[in-house]
């Protein structure tokens, strides 16, 4: 499964970094680091809604805080 | 020949002195670039107005293409008599380099220039000439790819006088010093500094005297396309992507912003990787492209290169330190690094498009400043000495 997680100046400055951060410890902790495979990407478009996110190409906007949820939903129970 | 210069200089300033007494003038005309080093007599205010008066007078008067004897005969007119001292006096150094590799050398009084050539030191001729009563020295020769020309004032080679060294750091050992640093540095703002560096120390850190090197390297021309933001027309895409890819082989590529990289990427049906490492928790990561040397994000990137390009125009802050901070891997050090040291002209492919989600005022950071980035990094590198053109779409 293909994860890319935008880094362009919008979402960077709502906290790319830190969902970043979170998703290499879910991938870690979850033991799914054969399944996932998280990428960085630019600008998809979306810059207004929150950090994009898509999974194997379909588009989300995250923030932080529902990052965990997130994780759990879309990409545990899709695996 | 088709030379041209790297030049940079940097100062200290005699302990407790809030003004240096030092003053150096980089100057460009149509064929030449123009380095003048003054050192005025005494220190503080008095000195820097010498200093200042002397190679302010002897460069717009050299830019109009006035004699030597002309202009000795108008410093020592205008300069401000010392009441202590009851002259007028500051000495100075000129170099002038042609594109043509020709190469004209005026001294006054300064120690000695430091020439070297393919790792060696090479030998300045003596050629006095006498000129309103003062012995200049004069030196016409022919500069090659790779020469280094240094030129300093007397606190270098008084450095550490009567405390770590008896006599002070002589030329000859400052000479071999600069021979030993030459293939450790690429660019004339890591030789300046690695030699000033080398006196603070001598000096215990508490000069003595106004101390600068300056100093130019001659080297081949390096130009830097930079391309950021997208075009405000998009059928303009294409022509934007292949005028920054435009130039020869020595031309390094640089595309600041992710919907800028995208786009390069689909024009030129190249693939992008953007990392996900980051090494700076403020600039967002870099990205990869063949054939491309640098791809990182825009505005953020941009406004830390401009914070850094101006701590390098200002030359106090010029210290090891900032070198430091200039080899870490963020892109926007990257970019820095690559202006400064590896630049000698600088194409700006600026897009005007604005992006409709940076007009939020949710944002912690006004992102709709590219312009305005724009227009400080042309100034910037503009007073780096480096020659910058910028082209809208």
């Amino acid at each position: 499964m293909k994860v890319t997680i935008c880094i362009g100046s919008a979402c960077h400055l709502r906290g790319s970094k830190e969902i970043i951060q979170k998703m290499q410890q879910l991938v870690r902790t979850n033991n799914v680091a054969d399944k996932v495979d998280l990428n960085g990407a630019f600008c998809s478009g979306n810059c207004v809604n929150g950090v994009c996110v898509t999974v194997d190409g379909e588009l989300f906007s995250l923030s932080p805080e529902n990052t965990e949820s997130f994780f759990e939903k879309e990409i545990m129970g899709r695996l | 020949m088709g030379v041209t210069v790297d030049v940079a200089y940097k100062s200290l300033n005699k302990f407790t002195e809030i003004l240096c007494g030092d003053k150096v003038e980089i100057l460009q005309t149509e064929d030449s670039h123009i380095m003048i080093l003054a050192d005025g007599m005494g220190s503080g205010v008095k000195a820097n107005i010498l200093a200042t008066l002397t190679s302010k007078i002897l460069g717009t008067m050299f830019l109009n293409g006035a004699t030597l004897e002309e202009c000795v005969e108008t410093i020592t007119e205008t300069l401000p008599i010392c009441q202590v001292r009851q002259v007028a006096y500051a000495t100075f150094s000129i170099l002038q380099v042609f594109y043509s590799g020709e190469a004209y050398l005026v001294e006054f009084d300064n120690p000695g220039c430091i020439f070297i050539r393919n790792g060696k030191l090479m030998e300045i001729p003596r050629n006095i000439r006498e000129v309103k009563g003062k012995k200049i020295n004069e030196y016409r020769f022919t500069v090659q790819k790779g020469d280094a020309l240094i030129l300093m004032s007397d606190g270098t080679i008084h450095a550490g006088v009567g405390s770590l060294l008896n006599f002070g750091w002589v030329w000859e050992d400052i000479a071999a010093y600069a021979v030993k640093q030459y293939p450790l540095t690429i660019s004339a703002m890591r030789l300046a500094s690695a030699i000033c560096q080398a006196c603070d120390e001598l000096y215990e850190y508490r000069p003595g005297d106004d101390t600068t090197v300056a100093c130019m390297r001659v080297i081949n021309a390096k130009p830097v396309h930079l391309m950021t933001g997208p075009a405000q027309d998009a059928s303009r895409d294409s022509e934007m992507v292949n005028s920054w890819m435009g130039g020869g082989d020595e031309t390094r590529r640089i595309v600041c912003g992710g919907t800028s990289a995208t786009i390069v990427s689909r024009v030129l049906k190249r693939r992008l990787d953007v990392s996900l490492d980051y090494v700076d928790p403020e600039i967002p990561p870099i990205a990869y492209m063949d054939g491309i040397d640098l791809v990182t994000e825009g505005v953020l990137t941009l406004n830390r290169v401009i914070q850094l390009l101006k701590r390098y125009v200002k030359k106090e802050t010029v210290s090891e330190d900032f070198f430091l901070e200039l080899d870490k891997p963020n892109g926007a050090s990257m970019v820095a690094k690559m202006l400064i040291e590896d630049c000698t002209e600088l194409h700006m492919y600026v897009g005007k498009a604005i992006n409709s989600a940076y007009q939020n005022p949710g944002l912690p950071f006004d992102l709709g400043i590219r312009q305005n980035l724009v227009e400080q990094l042309k100034h910037t590198v503009e007073e780096m000495g480096k020659k910058v053109v910028v082209t809208y779409y």
